[in-house]
């Protein structure tokens, strides 16, 4: 079965797959095994199916290879010949090894973005259970008409998601803490460990090289904090530190942010005096002994804090703002790198001209013409200033003002008189009354509504609602069939029919005998069951007409 | 709209006026009625450049002759640029409302490094380099020589701006410096030398201080600017430091090296000259026997700007005949160059006044005072005859000569200090010459001499009658304005203890303190929790701040603010600042929140604004007193003292307490901007540091705010940055802060409005 055109990586002989003797082949796309003597294959997979692969752990008697699929499948190889058994199946790992990662990236794109929908969205992930994996329906079903919108605008939309930046103070949540014996102890989560990558890139590559091959995770992360590098105050001075190498990529990156300069020219303290004094004038100018040598090592260590702060604060600023950003950023940034003033003046007025108008623009002086902006309408200005304040009754009421009030009620009372002229009839206010009070015609409407707020319990809606839920998507699918004009619709409606009474089978009658068990008398499900019903007899109608129509 | 400021309509751009621009240009039309000077504070951000443009160019339409020009000097370079943009909203406004073109000549100037546009030169980072690679490639003798040697390299801009650019006038207009270099690519002239041409003819110049206050460079661009002009220094908090600055020299052991290698290489091309061409020698000579003469005349005529270092007397005279051949000037400059050379070699602190030092240079090596005024001079001349490319290489014999000529001229205000090390680094012998002037009227006085009048202005010049003291002049206004506010938008407190009753002081005995350390802190940490967006923190000197910022560290502190905001620190580097300063605006842009921890008297405090924000809060912490031990600064004192009767210490709370204003007034640019702003230490509750605040920011210090513990800071900002956040609309101020011109004309609300100008 094989076809010529494939190249065969590897043969591997006597390996057996449910306890059957066979050959295993690696091919340029695919793994596959097939029985001995028989000349096709009974497995094949896709390398770009596979997520992984597993090895039986060295001192296992059985030597086996485990093939991890995307599905959630597996497939075990078992290497039986004795003399040769861990070489082949070191062999075998080994090309898959570098075989796998090629494919990885070609790896089902379909099937990450499926994962990512069910991530991102809960209700789907709701859906997909009680669809899917009650196997209600088949994925291939459940995925049909979502993966339509997905693959066009969507993703666009998808993948713009704002970017999480890094809290400035990632390096000081790692407390160290004290472990009783002369030892630190430094807790690091994902979290931190993204920050550190993602602020300094140095570091990260660092990993990439030494983890796992050099390092286990936990030596790395111990030689960081033990280096120069995490604590900012000391002089780097080991050269046998790993990391003695990113303080130096540090200091490049610092002198390549210094070297391209600042846009905005309002800012640029280099050119901001117009003649500087010549060497020797001026009353102050001796350099305050910057040569390095006369600076004490407390000094040193100072200014190299200074520097790792900016440095520091620059880098989270960056890998906040990184994404995105970057191809216009670079684009200028390399016009003002190379020609100091000739370049830079091509693109310098737009930003400097603005700079300029902003600062001397007195907003007030003018008229107002923007837009008209809504104001915040606050009644009480200073609740808003001071936060909710305890309620307190602010409008004391004396003893006298509740006597004198009582009275005038009371002298009010005595003169009371009724309108007799423009009163109903009794008869027609008491059935007002009756209409009005709970259980009668007019309040009815209200009273469900309030009842299914308040009889059912919050779990039993959250049921009702997945139900509701599952059963539109049910519903959907099978209605979409309609006109039904191509035999694959046929199959499909005929599938969805078996699937809509699958489902009221498997869901909602459970769902009903628990709720008669709870005694709910209301109705809860007869909405569902309604749109079953129609669901059925348009299926029925749809049948009865086809069968006339073939008879 | 048009305003009518006693007599003189004043077109003003915009549909509202602040009050206080009214009462401002009241006293400004005044000023130059009298002919005579004035000092103007009002607080920054109530349009103040405005407010003196419109003026004075109203002035200067109305009585064209007798106010012929305005220079305006500000300090930096974005200052510069954004003067000539409001002009240019002026301007255009004019022409809106008269329906006529502008007629005006208005243009900035700034050095080669922002006007060049020769390819290769401008793309060359330091203005000095620039300078020198452009006088490589104008010179006059180089361009002579080319007539012999076509293959010499020339600016192609300034050839052409020779040839052509001087027999037509800039045409009328605005020009920034941009528009100055678009206008030179576009005609192929050199932008630079058409600027200095043209602001003989302009009528309004806008450049840097230094071209009217540093002799070495006024002498070159600014002399010939006529009598009736109004110069106006902006930002002039500093000015006597820009004086004293442009009059000092400093000499160190390199500098005579550096120096002994100029006269080797001057003694060497004399040599070569004189085998080639003594006939330029000679001529060099004859010339030198006429003496000054054509200076001399040039000046008595009066439209030259007198140059402090050569004064008047000098011209009279002939260059002395000790000095005046090349190889006797050459063999002079050895002796002095010994001479100091010795005097380095000291092993004490020396100080002495010029006489002394004029005195022993004669006792020692025969140098009498005559030769010596003329030194800078006769170096000048040798220079040019030796046809000397690259003069940047010359600076070190420039610099001696210069020292020369100013010492043997002055006999007051000068002192002269040989330090043989270091005060830090007692070991280390590093011995410096300190050359320094101590009275900033010398280098003033020209201006104000010269001059019909000099506006000193800026937003902080608190206390004000301290400014016509130390720069030695009458003016004939001094004011002070407020800002009036409809809603009291600063919010200064001063911040005495900590929460544990510490008293909070940066001043020396108390400096290292760990409590202290720990409530600044603990200050900041609070603030960070509480205001949005921006906070700067000032310190009072760059150690203090290192040493703050590493015991924060130590102590956890900065971690915890790290959870509130992103911290910047100013470090020594410019450009790494610069760096800092965008991130930092960054930061505060994206809602992220930042701090910049920074120092007194740094470029950061002197040249940036924080406005809306980037700075919702300004933190001070400590008084920010200079550096007290230095002898310079102990001469200048007792220099003070006895010619000015000005202590030592009203100086020394007057230099920390202008200083402060500054940094604090950073985060206030506006009516609608708002900020706090806290002093921490307790020393500023004390009436005569409160007392040299500006008068706008005494105003809104509360007697119950004076001696706040940090927590109830916390809780005054609080409910101030609350109220701060709440809508703000312009029918708010209409009326308080804010004028029509309706509202200008009543008799009732121009009543209240002189009651602002605080008269001093």
């Amino acid at each position: 079965m094989a076809s010529l055109s494939e190249e065969v990586l590897l043969v591997v002989k006597k390996v057996r797959q449910r306890k059957q003797d066979g050959t295993l082949y690696l091919m340029a796309e695919r793994i596959a095994w097939g029985p001995e003597g028989k000349d096709r294959f009974t497995v094949s997979h896709l390398y770009a199916d596979i997520r992984c692969q597993k090895i039986s752990p060295d001192g296992k008697a059985k030597i086996q290879l485990q093939l991890v699929l995307h599905t959630g499948e597996s497939t075990t190889f078992h290497f039986s010949n004795d003399s040769t058994a861990l070489k082949d199946r070191e062999a075998t790992k080994e090309l898959l090894q570098q075989l796998l990662p090629k494919f990885k990236k070609k790896a089902n794109k379909e099937l990450e973005e499926k994962n990512r929908m069910l991530q991102e969205d809960p209700v789907l992930f709701q859906l997909y259970k009680d669809l899917v994996v009650s196997q209600v329906i088949s994925a291939e079903e459940f995925w049909a008409n979502r993966l339509g919108g997905l693959n066009n605008t969507d993703a666009a939309l998808y993948n713009n998601k704002q970017e999480v930046g890094i809290s400035g103070a990632f390096l000081a949540d790692i407390r160290p803490q004290t472990d009783g014996c002369n030892g630190l102890r430094y807790n690091l989560t994902p979290d931190i460990i993204e920050s550190i990558f993602r602020t300094y890139p140095a570091v990260k590559q660092k990993y990439s090289e030494n983890v796992p091959h050099n390092l286990t995770e936990k030596e790395f992360w111990t030689r960081f904090f033990q280096s120069h590098y995490f604590h900012r105050d000391r002089i780097n001075t080991g050269t046998q530190d790993i990391f003695s190498e990113c303080a130096k990529e540090d200091e490049k990156g610092l002198k390549s942010m210094v070297v391209q300069g600042v846009k905005n020219p309002l800012v640029d303290l280099l050119s901001l005096e117009d003649k500087t004094l010549d060497e020797g004038y001026g009353v102050s100018t001796l350099p305050l002994s910057s040569s390095n040598a006369n600076r004490t090592v407390k000094e040193n260590s100072n200014t190299a804090i200074i520097k790792r702060f900016n440095h520091h604060s620059a880098m989270v600023l960056a890998a906040g703002s990184r994404k995105g950003e970057t191809p216009a950023d670079q684009a200028s940034e390399t016009s003002s790198t190379d020609g100091n003033s000739r370049d830079s003046d091509f693109f310098q007025p737009p930003v400097k001209k603005v700079k300029l108008q902003e600062a001397i623009e007195y907003e007030d002086l003018q008229r107002e013409n923007g837009p008209k902006r809504v104001a915040l309408n606050l009644k009480k200005s200073d609740r808003y200033a001071h936060g909710p304040v305890p309620l307190q009754s602010q409008q004391y009421t004396t003893s006298q003002d509740i006597i004198n009030s009582v009275n005038y009620v009371r002298h009010e009372m005595a003169n009371y008189k009724p309108n007799l002229t423009q009163v109903l009839t009794s008869t027609v206010a008491s059935s007002a009354i009756a209409a009005l009070s709970p259980g009668g015609v007019l309040m009815q409407a209200g009273a469900q509504q309030q009842a299914i707020n308040q009889m059912v319990p919050t779990e039993v809606q959250g049921e009702l609602k997945h139900l509701y839920a599952a059963a539109g998507e049910l519903l959907r699918h099978f209605w979409s069939c309609f006109p039904v004009n191509t035999p694959f619709l046929e199959e499909k409606v005929m599938k969805m029919k078996s699937n809509l009474e699958r489902f009221q089978m498997t869901k909602l009658c459970p769902f009903q005998e628990k709720i008669q068990r709870q005694y709910l008398s209301t109705n809860l499900t007869g909405h569902l069951e309604e749109m079953l019903q129609t669901a059925y007899s348009k299926f029925h109608i749809w049948q009865t007409r086809r069968m006339m129509r073939k008879t | 709209m048009k305003i009518n400021i006693e007599g003189l309509l004043v077109y003003f751009p915009y549909d509202y006026i602040y009050p206080e621009q009214y009462s401002y240009m009241l006293e400004l039309k005044r000023t130059l009625d009298a002919k005579g000077h004035g000092v103007l504070e009002m607080p920054s951000g109530t349009g103040k450049t405005i407010s003196l443009l419109s003026l004075i160019i109203a002035y200067q339409k109305t009585y064209p002759l007798e106010v012929t020009k305005l220079i305006y000097c500000s300090r930096t370079v974005p200052e510069i640029e954004k003067v000539v943009e409001e002009l240019r909203k002026l301007m255009e406004f004019y022409s809106k409302e008269t329906g006529k073109s502008n007629n005006f000549l208005a243009l900035a100037l700034s050095s080669r490094k922002n006007l060049c546009i020769h390819p290769e030169v401008s793309s060359l980072r330091f203005g000095k380099e620039v300078d020198g690679k452009c006088h490589s490639l104008t010179a006059s003798y180089i361009r002579a020589q080319r007539h012999s040697n076509p293959d010499q390299p020339m600016c192609s801009f300034y050839e052409e701006f020779d040839a052509v650019g001087r027999q037509v006038p800039l045409p009328a207009g605005i020009y920034n410096l941009d528009d100055l270099k678009d206008f030179g690519r576009r005609k192929g002239w050199c932008p630079y030398y058409l600027a200095r041409y043209s602001i003989l003819h302009a009528n309004i110049v806008v450049y840097s201080y230094h071209y009217l206050l540093d002799p070495k460079i006024a002498d070159l661009v600014s002399k010939e600017l006529a009598k009736s002009s109004v110069v106006v220094f902006d930002e002039a908090h500093n000015i006597d430091n820009v004086c004293i600055d442009s009059m000092s020299v400093n000499i160190t052991r390199r500098t005579l090296d550096r120096c002994q290698n100029n006269v080797d290489t001057l003694q060497t091309t004399i040599q070569q000259i004189k085998e080639t061409d003594a006939a330029k020698l000679k001529q060099e000579y004859r010339r030198l026997v006429e003496g000054l003469k054509e200076a001399n005349v040039a000046r008595e005529t009066d439209v030259y700007l007198a140059n402090p270092v050569l004064p008047d007397e000098i011209l009279r005279e002939a260059v002395p005949g000790t000095i005046r051949t090349a190889e006797h000037f050459v063999g002079f400059l050895r002796r002095f160059l010994e001479y100091l050379k010795a005097r380095l070699r000291v092993q004490h602190v020396v100080q002495e006044s010029t006489p002394q030092f004029l005195k022993d240079i004669f006792d020692k090596v025969c140098i009498d005072r005559k030769p010596l005024r003329f030194c800078a001079e006769r170096l000048q001349s040798l220079l040019r005859t030796l046809e000397i490319a690259d003069i940047a290489d010359f600076s070190a014999v420039t610099l001696i000569s210069n020292f020369a000529t100013l010492v043997s001229t002055y006999s007051q205000g000068f002192t002269i200090i040989i330090e043989p090390f270091d005060d830090r680094t007692p070991t280390i012998a590093n011995p410096v010459l300190h050359f320094s002037c101590m009275d900033p009227s010398i280098a003033i006085k020209p201006v104000f001499q010269r001059f019909q009048s000099v506006v000193i202005t800026s937003g902080t010049l608190s206390p004000l009658d301290i400014y016509p003291r130390i720069l030695d002049f009458r003016p004939v206004t001094m004011a002070s304005f407020t800002m009036t506010l409809a809603r009291t938008c600063l919010c200064p407190l001063i911040v005495g203890r900590g929460n544990d009753q510490v008293a909070l002081s940066s001043k020396f005995e108390t400096r290292e303190d760990f409590a202290v350390i720990r409530n600044y802190g603990n200050l900041l940490l609070e603030m960070s929790a509480i205001v949005p967006d921006g906070i700067v923190a000032f310190f009072t000197s760059y150690v203090y701040m290192e040493n703050i910022v590493a015991s924060w560290y130590e102590q956890g502190i900065l971690e915890n603010i790290q959870r509130n905001k992103l911290i910047f620190i100013e470090t020594p580097d410019a450009a790494e600042t610069s760096m800092a300063l965008e991130k930092y605006q960054e930061a505060c842009e994206n809602g992220r929140g930042a701090i910049l921890l920074s120092v007194a008297r740094g470029k950061v405090s002197e040249g940036i604004d924080f406005v809306h924000h980037f700075g919702r809060a300004v933190i001070m912490f400590g008084v920010p007193y200079v550096y007290t031990q230095s002898r310079i600064l102990k001469a200048r004192l007792e220099y003070l003292r006895d010619q000015f009767q000005i202590r030592e210490n009203d100086f020394l709370t007057f230099d920390a307490m202008r200083h402060a204003a500054q940094c604090v007034g950073r985060a206030i640019r506006g009516k609608t901007d708002y900020g706090l702003m806290v002093f921490a230490d307790k020393r500023y509750a004390r009436a005569d540091k409160r007392g040299k605040l500006p008068r706008w920011i005494q105003e809104h210090i509360s007697d119950g705010s004076l001696n706040l513990t940090v927590d109830e800071a916390v809780q005054l900002s609080k409910h101030f940055l609350r109220q701060m956040a709440q809508p703000f609309r312009q029918e708010d101020q209409l009326g308080l802060s804010l004028l029509t011109l309706e509202q200008l004309e009543s008799e009732e609300v121009l009543k209240k409005i002189s009651q602002i100008a605080h008269q001093t």
